[in-house]
């Protein structure tokens, strides 16, 4: 079987067998259980040669004849150096290390280290802390259990993640450097500027999310500057480096099967709830009764109340059971309810009922094989997913090989090859657009039974909505929403990724301490997105222009690569007893290509349900397309001495070539040194086992996307036969420069109490300069904004993780782990004597800015007016309105991340707790939703006993609390008997945007799982192991402020963040997984 | 291992030293142009002029509100003066600077190249010349408008992509320039060719039709002046006479829309297209034209609604009885054809036979929530044809202009000939009928209709203008006319009279915009421009 899968995949694999000395065998087991450990890594000192133990802990290498030193590593334990000697048989207990002392870890261009020896922080995590609690972007699953790392997905279907190391240092692009096995993996995320900013558009993810949580044996977390300059201008936002799974030298072909499923449900905490005492309508605006339409509908030669369909609000007439009206349904002739008055009641099904049960089926297979010269893996995995918007699926499959081999003595090769493919069906639409949650949470008549609208739409599979303009004549043509299962069953859009992530790799031993390794790989992938708009739907911007169209098709093609060679050169070799040298030169050239194009129809489509460009009633509008090219060359050394075990120094260069950057500028360099002091070698102090202070200083930086330094000039469509041509409103700069981060970084690590507590601090102090920034300018210039080099941000904080075994017995083991950030970013400076640069502008006049002196990223817009601290309430009772006003900073004071493992036997309960303390949001949601009465606290009594929506003469209205302009206790009760009274949407005079700015505290219980191993007499028959969990995630949001939505259900990735439009519920899973190894 | 080292460092520095060219090629954008024929900049700069002025959106034009010509329906914000949720000034702003201006500027500069190069083989001197006047012209056009919304503006230091803040001109001092900028252009026209004809939407390259919109427009700027300075304005508005000012409707400053999107009418597009029922026509507007027995009102409106008749308890229609001013009442026969318009005044009993067959224009209420079914729409003409033509300057206020000038003492004539002149236009652009019945009646007949000459003429363009929202309000504020309504609730009209500078000017360029609102008295909507001087 293995040949053939050899075959299937055009390896060639020169399987050569070389002379040894002599052989030394034995077994690997572990000190706690006494059970065998697979995979350990077994590995001749001074020499690369080495084995890794088949799964009862056997291992067998050749060493030569006069023996050598053996060194035992394995993740989570202690190494183990053993003297061969004479002995043929030395079987070793491996001790369960959570202390990092001789830990070997992994660091920029994959070198391994001695954890030890770090002048900086580093984080390591194994691939069961993302596989075991899965989630379909596996991003999700770093939430709290890396200090410094802020994670906010947006509980959208396969929507991007934004992930940060250390705050924002960039004004574009913040997101780390995703590395699988020394491959770079392109995470840009290609979603639409709009769609970024709270605008249409649906979010596309982050390519990043194509990675395999079951592939990943552990991530190393690569923080500070020191740590990633060799990465240079790559590695501003630090680097997440992957190790795959390998196979091992082992008897036979080793079988690991995975499969679980999960089913979600939205946390109704994070959804609207509605009034059930008002209906639609915007006030008393309607007809004879204020309330309805008058229309007769009966044909009885009187009038009948209709109710006022065009109106997306429910600040109408109150519900009374006893008053007979026509409702939407009434002029739909397959309705039931055809021609039919029904009781003015709030519909029975919310939309909190339109989501289905979110199903995900994660099925994994894998393969690993070898010798003592070849070694393979190979996995396939299935990930099924129905979201919980009907109509939504995602499919990704992905196939996964990794083999190495020694050609000779001196020459090993290796390679990676992974296939990806993912299909994804119906993805959410976000933001301030035809995005169905902006329906359900700010324009919705709340006498609307959903579940009326699925019948409805499956029964006739016709647009009748619940908005229609005109109900009574034509019950077919929606003003502003559709019903929203058309939306989704008909308007739905569809992608397809195809994405091949390939590596070859050789290494070849020059002399015992010098090495040579080579590396060319290749990520490319082809991206394609259909967005389809059905005959029959309410005008909305579609397509390339834009423009308002009632159907169209719109085709995306996005074709991505990127090349990387790397060469490096490294040796090492201990100068004395005392002094160890190593260190390294490379060359890496990368080469990018980016092509997009996208196209649409126009005008319509001439033939209803035919999605092709040619289906275009106006001729094709000029397709969208830009082709982004880039090489950066790259340059870099290290250099690494340890004195004695104790006294470590690193040095880093890196000097980079980059085509993005003018000619004149396209060379930078970067580097950086750290230096660790061991001095629990040096001192003994009591209870402490190991204890180390670091501490390093550092740059790396960021160049740009191509096409930013020279100018052109925009086609634009024909008129009246004339070509026409633009400025670009974006203005181009022939001098940019590359942004440089210089961090300094200092830290403590201890572990203490017989290697039962670790600890860890850093302190970091990163400042980006020659920022990078589209700045807006001033539009009497002729332009909106252009690049330019200037400002500084700022991100200090602090990292700590402080965990260990509180209970450890030979049957309980408890382990708590706790992971604590918190970051304080300050724009330092901007252009020249600017003091305030905005970077998103939302719908209402929200705008996401760098203002000097502030935290990047404030939301400014209209906040309260306070005279001593009180807020002012206008003569008509309403709060004063100030423009341009801080009114949230959306970054947290800190976070924390609690992970816990409690395990009994064979029994093992883990779950996570992550807390997030302050940072805002926004939430136009509330915004509008409170203008249009959908929510319970605009309807009910106020403070007087009285409904708060009876004209204030009757004693109804709302009392805000404040002082009048004079200074006096306010006692104007606002009118809240119509939109625009105490609960409107505001506008620069009153009802400040700060109204709906939210505390995005939070506690929640992130995910849990029980694992169950089988006792291995009860399988060893068939299995070598079998694991039984049940799983968990978002399980329990147990606190937070902001109403109806989860606070971190952001826009995605992005600079822009704490602002929530049309946001959607967060997804409570559980579900049940079995592991088991053949 | 020498070899391997060989092969790395020579490799590694060949391909450092040798990829500058390689480098900045790859830089290269390879899908836009990096050098393009300035007439294509001219062509955008004219289309941009006319979406902006036509626009009906109300995140950048709402000045067809402001008149009171349209009511909204569901969201009447902008019809309140709301100028901040939608950021309407920041977007009017930047549709003339940067997506009119910067085209024109950089057209401009790609000609002067030309010229300075003498780069004449396939273009004369002559003829670029004329572009760059045809290009000034426009450019006047659009400082006009700047000035006029908001008043002292970035002129002397605007287009300056290294000048990031720039300084704001005096807005009298503007009008001085941008008049210069006309009549210098006019000066420098030679020939008859300028643009191609493909390339110049709006009067197809000809020299002479560019030099008469000139002059219409400096009679324009030149009635602005006329209370402010009225030296000055006799001056620019003598010299427009002498040299020829529109004569007809042909000589109108306008470009045919075309039939499919984005190259609609924007009027077309904000209420066919959009699918949205945003707008209706304004009571203000409507009880207007059926007081004075206007039949542009059938153009100007479409769509009236039935006429509510009383019911009796068996809910039977009963005769109906009401006062008017005046009111059109349509017939409407069995097949729902129009078959009959009546004008009706005073006090007028209506049979019940009638129920369900009468219809009236009856617009929404200006500056309230509105429902779009009962109230009557806009004019037909706009919901039927995206090819309606986009007018900067027309054949009728230039009549209405030479009365007012008549009147003031600038020039002589009979100001009602040319009042008279004014409204057939204007009944011919729109092809309503009955003009002499119209001009016939006493309350417009220029000799008896109620008021000054300024009531008078103001009135009667704001009728015109019809569609022309931007040179309604500024017409409105000039004249003062007695038309426009307070909004609901309120005592006093509050017609912004200015827009505050946009929200962004003040965070990008704060210095600058603290000194004209300085300047101005106030950055405020009820500071006055400086023509407008009560």
């Amino acid at each position: 079987m293995k040949k053939i899968l050899l075959t299937c995949l055009m390896l060639v694999f020169v399987l050569h067998a070389w002379a040894q000395d002599r052989t030394v065998s034995g077994k690997v087991t572990d000190a706690d259980t006494g059970e065998g450990l697979p995979g350990v890594n077994v590995l001749l000192k001074g020499t690369s040669s080495g084995v890794n133990t088949d799964l009862d802990g056997n291992y067998k290498i050749s060493v030569p004849s006069d023996g050598g030193t053996l060194v035992f590593s394995f993740i989570g334990m202690a190494n183990n150096e053993v003297q061969v000697g004479a002995r043929s048989v030395i079987d070793v207990q491996m001790e369960t290390d959570v202390q990092q002392l001789s830990e070997v870890v992994v660091t920029a261009m994959n070198i391994t280290r001695e954890k030890a020896s770090l002048g900086y922080s580093q984080q390591t995590l194994d691939g069961e802390s993302i596989s075991k609690v899965k989630e379909t972007n596996f991003i999700n699953s770093l939430s709290g259990k890396v200090a410094g790392v802020n994670v906010r997905q947006n509980n959208t279907m396969g929507g991007s993640t934004n992930i940060t190391i250390r705050g924002n240092s960039s004004f574009t692009n913040n997101q780390p450097l995703f590395v699988i096995d020394g491959v770079p993996v392109s995470n840009e995320t290609n979603n639409s500027a709009s769609q970024q900013a709270g605008g249409y558009g649906y979010d596309y993810g982050n390519p990043a999310a194509d990675i395999n949580p079951e592939d990943v044996k552990s991530m190393s977390v690569l923080k500070g500057a020191a740590a990633t300059a060799l990465y240079g201008v790559r590695g501003q936002n630090g680097v997440i480096l992957i190790e795959t799974k390998k196979g091992g030298s082992t008897k036979g072909i080793g079988i690991s099967v995975s499969s679980g499923l999960t089913v979600g449900s939205i946390d109704r905490s994070t959804f609207a709830e509605y009034q059930d005492e008002y209906g639609a309508g915007y006030g008393a605006y309607y007809g004879s009764t204020g309330y309805f339409n008058d229309a007769d509908v009966d044909g009885d030669g009187t009038a009948d109340l209709v109710v006022p369909t065009t109106e997306d609000g429910s600040y109408g007439g109150a519900f009374d059971p006893n008053l007979n009206v026509y409702h939407w349904d009434a002029f739909v002739p397959e309705s039931e309810n055809f021609g039919q008055a029904r009781p003015w009641v709030a519909g029975e099904n919310t939309p909190a009922e339109f989501f289905e049960n979110q199903i995900t089926w994660n099925n994994n297979v894998s393969l690993t094989g070898g010798n003592e010269n070849t070694s393979f893996r190979l996995s396939y995995s299935n990930v099924d997913e129905n979201g919980i918007m009907p109509n939504s699926s995602l499919t990704k499959n992905t196939l996964n090989f990794t083999g190495s081999t020694k050609l000779n003595e001196k020459l090993t090769a290796d390679v990676l090859f992974q296939y990806n493919r993912q299909d994804v069906v119906g993805r959410f639409s976000t933001g301030y657009s035809d995005n169905l949650m902006s329906q359900y949470r700010q324009w919705w008549q709340t006498n609307v039974d959903v579940k009326e609208q699925e019948a409805i739409y499956k029964e006739t599979g016709k647009n009748y909505t619940w908005n229609a303009a005109d109900a009574t004549s034509d019950p077919l043509t929606p003003i502003y929403w559709d019903n929203p299962y058309w939306t989704r069953y008909e308007n739905y859009n569809s992608d397809v990724r195809d994405r091949i992530l390939s590596k070859v790799g050789v290494n070849y031993k020059v002399t015992d301490w010098l090495n040579f390794s080579g590396r060319a790989s290749i990520d490319t992938y082809f991206e394609t997105r259909e967005e389809r708009r059905a005959v029959g739907s309410v005008p909305t911007a579609f397509g390339v222009q834009r423009n308002s169209e009632s159907s169209g098709y719109q085709q995306t093609d996005i074709q991505n690569t990127e090349y990387n060679f790397n060469g490096v050169l490294s040796g090492s070799k201990d100068i004395s007893s005392d002094l160890s040298l190593s260190g390294l030169l490379g060359f890496n050239m990368r080469k990018e290509r980016y092509d997009y194009s996208q196209q649409s129809t126009s005008g319509g489509l001439a033939v209803a349900g035919l999605y092709a460009l040619s289906n275009s009633v106006s001729p094709n509008p000029f397709p969208f397309e830009y082709l982004h090219e880039r090489e950066v060359y790259g340059y870099f050394g290290n250099l690494n001495l340890g004195f004695r075990n104790f006294l470590y120094f690193d040095a880093n260069y890196r000097m980079d070539v980059s085509s993005a950057l003018p000619v004149a500028n396209n060379q930078f360099d970067y580097y950086a040194f750290g230096l660790g002091f061991v001095f629990s070698e040096i001192i003994d102090l009591p209870g402490i086992n190991f204890g180390k202070l670091r501490a390093s200083y550092g740059t790396v930086g960021n160049d740009t996307r191509a096409l930013r330094v020279n100018d052109v000039y925009y086609r634009t469509n024909n008129f009246q036969g004339g070509i026409l041509t633009t400025l670009p409103s974006v203005k181009n700069n022939p001098n940019l420069k590359a942004e440089i981060t210089t961090e300094y970084e200092i830290g403590l690590e201890l572990t203490a109490l017989n290697r039962r507590l670790n600890f860890d601090i850093a302190y970091y102090n990163r400042e980006t300069g020659n920022q990078l920034l589209s700045v807006q300018l001033s539009k009497a210039t002729g332009y909106t904004s252009t690049f330019i080099n200037s400002g500084a941000i700022q991100n200090k904080g602090f990292e700590i993780v402080l965990g260990g075994d509180i209970i450890k017995t030979n049957d309980v083991r408890f382990n708590s782990t706790a992971n604590f950030t918190a970051n304080r970013s300050e724009v330092l400076s901007l252009i020249g004597d600017t003091e305030n640069y905005v970077f998103a502008s939302y719908q209402s006049g929200v705008t996401s800015n760098a203002a000097v002196g502030e935290p990047f990223g404030v939301l400014k817009g209209t906040g309260y007016q306070f005279i001593d601290g009180e807020r002012v309430i206008n003569a008509s009772g309403y709060p004063v309105a100030v423009t341009n006003q801080i009114i949230g900073d959306p970054n947290p004071d800190w976070t924390l991340g609690v992970n816990n493992t409690l395990s009994y036997k064979s029994l093992s309960l883990g779950f996570l707790v992550d807390v997030q303390k302050g940072g805002d949001v926004y939430s136009l949601d509330m915004h509008y939703g409170r203008g249009t009465g959908l929510y319970p606290e605009t309807a009910g009594l106020n403070d007087k006993g009285n409904p708060v929506r009876s004209p204030v003469a009757d004693g109804g209205g709302y009392l805000y609390t404040g002082v009048t302009e004079d200074g006096e206790p306010n006692t104007t009760y606002a009118r809240a008997d119509y939109y625009g009274g105490a609960f409107y949407w505001g506008n620069s005079a009153r009802q400040p945007n700060e109204m709906t700015v939210y505390d995005a505290s939070s506690v929640r219980l992130r995910e849990a799982s029980l694992t169950y191993s089988l006792p291995k007499s009860a399988i060893s028959k068939f299995a070598q192991s079998v694991n039984l969990s049940l799983v968990g995630r978002n399980l329990w949001i147990i606190h937070k402020n902001v109403p109806y939505a989860d606070p971190e259900s952001g826009l995605g990735a992005g600079a822009a963040q704490g602002f929530l439009v049309g946001s959607y519920p967060t997804v409570r899973t559980t579900g049940v997984k079995v592991d088991i190894t053949f | 291992m020498k070899k391997i080292l060989f092969l790395i460092f020579t490799s590694a520095t060949f391909l450092m030293y040798s990829c500058d060219d390689r480098l900045e090629e790859l830089n290269t954008d390879k899908k836009n142009p990096s050098e393009v024929d300035p007439s294509t900049l001219f062509a955008s700069g004219l289309k941009n002029t006319f979406d902006n002025i036509e626009s009906a959106s109300v995140n950048n034009n709402p000045f067809r509100l402001y008149a009171q010509y349209w009511a909204q329906t569901t969201y009447p914000e902008e019809s309140q003066y709301n100028l901040t949720s939608r950021s309407i000034p920041r977007n009017y702003w930047a549709s003339i600077y940067r997506d009119v201006l910067a085209d024109l500027n950089e057209a401009k500069r790609l000609i002067q190249i030309e010229i300075d190069e003498e780069n004449f083989e396939n273009i004369s001197r002559e003829v670029y010349t004329n572009r760059i006047a045809t290009i000034d012209i426009l450019m006047a056009y659009n400082y006009m408008l700047l000035v006029d919304a908001f008043g002292d503006v970035p002129f002397s230091e605007a287009l300056d992509v290294d000048n990031l803040t720039p300084q704001y001109d005096d807005a009298a001092t503007i009008y001085d320039n941008v008049l210069s900028m006309i009549d210098n252009a006019i000066a420098a026209y030679s020939g008859s060719n300028a643009f191609p004809a493909s390339q110049d939407a709006m009067y197809n390259g000809s020299v002479s039709s560019w030099i008469t919109f000139a002059n219409s427009l400096k009679l324009r700027m030149g009635m602005r002046l006329v209370d402010v300075d009225y030296a000055t304005a006799s001056n620019v508005v003598t010299d427009a006479i002498a040299a020829g000012v529109f004569t007809s409707n042909a000589d109108n400053a306008s470009v045919q829309y075309m039939t499919a999107a984005p190259n609609t009418n924007p009027v077309y597009s904000a209420i066919v297209l959009s699918g949205r029922n945003d707008f209706v026509i304004a009571n203000v507007f409507a009880e207007e034209l059926n007081e004075l027995e206007d039949p542009r009102l059938f153009e100007y409106a479409s769509n009236p609604v039935l006429f509510g008749f009383p019911e009796d308890a068996n809910d039977e229609p009963v005769d109906s009885t009401f006062v008017t001013d005046g009111l059109y009442l349509v017939y409407q026969n069995v097949d729902k054809q129009d078959s009959a318009t009546v004008h009706v005044t005073g006090s007028v009993t209506v049979e019940a036979k009638y129920a369900g067959r009468l219809r009236v224009y009856k617009g929404g209420t200006y500056g309230s929530a509105n429902s779009f079914g009962s109230n009557a729409k806009l004019s037909a003409k706009l919901y039927n044809d995206p090819t309606f033509p986009g007018v900067l300057l027309s054949y009728s206020e230039v009549e209405f202009l030479l009365a007012e000038a008549i009147e003031r003492g600038i020039t002589t004539g009979d100001a009602e000939i040319h009042y008279n002149a004014g409204i057939e236009a204007s009944f011919d652009f729109w092809g309503a009928n009955g003009y002499e019945d119209y001009i016939a009646q006493p309350q417009v007949a220029y000799t008896t209709a109620a008021g000054d000459y300024e009531q008078k003429i103001g009135k009667q363009l704001w009728i015109s203008l019809y569609n022309q929202g931007v040179e309604a309000w500024a017409t409105y504020r000039r004249l003062d006319f007695d038309a426009l309504r307070p909004l609901p609730g309120d005592d006093e009209v509050s017609v912004p009279l200015r827009f505050p500078y946009p929200l962004e000017e003040e965070q990008l360029n704060g210095a600058s915009v603290s000194a004209a609102a300085a300047a101005i008295g106030g950055d405020n909507v009820t500071t006055r421009v400086f023509w407008d001087v009560n």
